[in-house]
């Protein structure tokens, strides 16, 4: 199976933007992907604890779930949408 | 052709200048005394360094979805309050804004209260990133809250 997957803000400088089509084993999970993404980019394994991950747009927190065809899996750093507010 | 300016929903991305105008007119009703709006602006500085730009990116469909739990929720908790929140995306020059919160409200203090909570919740579940380019040529990520 395939499944698309899409990076932002740091996560994108690391693994590029996407959206890339990326081939796993029928019934594995967002562990699985990590896996292998790190194998591609170790130094994800040092920021993905920081990051959120969304898997067709919904949150996963902290759930490992089996990936289907076609999902789409965002890697979601902090973010920091409005304007800055803190002043030097 | 459709006019760029034109802000025909109440939690929207957009590529262009915020038309705040129009983002209090999807607000105004006759039955709401006050009109709040609030304009979060691109300023020229950020921790003592000298800032010239800054670029907004999105995972625009889960934003836009967010936005909107936002504005309903909001909505659905207040009395005859109307909620507009919309945040622009790619380059925002100097002194722009990036985001303006329109809430009409009966009352004054709902406004008040739900500009603020609009914002607050903004900052952390909504899927967008600033990207500060300094006057010296240094271009950073900003990454301030987890993703709630």
């Amino acid at each position: 199976m395939n499944i698309k997957l899409l990076a932002f803000a740091t996560a994108s400088d690391i693994v590029g933007k996407g959206p890339q089509e990326i081939k796993l084993e029928d019934g594995a999970r967002l562990s699985d992907l990590k896996a292998l993404l790190i194998e591609k980019h170790a130094v994800l394994e040092t920021v993905w604890d920081r990051l959120a991950v969304a898997v067709g747009g919904q949150l996963v927190r902290g759930d490992d779930p089996v990936l289907k065809d076609g999902d789409e899996v965002a890697l979601l750093p902090p973010v920091s949408g409005g304007a800055p507010e803190l002043c030097p | 052709m459709t006019d760029p300016s034109t802000i025909p929903s109440k939690a929207m991305l957009v590529d262009v200048a915020i038309d705040v105008a129009a983002v209090e007119r999807l607000v105004a009703s006759v039955d709401c005394g006050a009109v709040l709006l609030f304009l979060g602006t691109v300023r020229n500085h950020h921790a003592g360094r000298s800032v010239g730009c800054l670029t907004y990116s999105a995972y625009r469909p889960m934003a836009e979805a967010n936005l909107q739990r936002i504005v309903d929720e909001l909505e659905a908790a207040g009395d005859r309050l109307r909620v507009a929140i919309v945040h622009r995306l790619g380059d925002v020059p100097l002194s722009e804004p990036s985001v303006v919160i329109a809430v009409a409200s009966p009352h004054r203090e709902a406004a008040y209260d739900a500009s603020r909570t609009a914002l607050e919740r903004l900052k952390k579940e909504v899927p967008i990133w600033k990207r500060e380019h300094y006057t010296d040529g240094e271009v950073q990520w900003r990454e301030e809250e987890p993703l709630d």
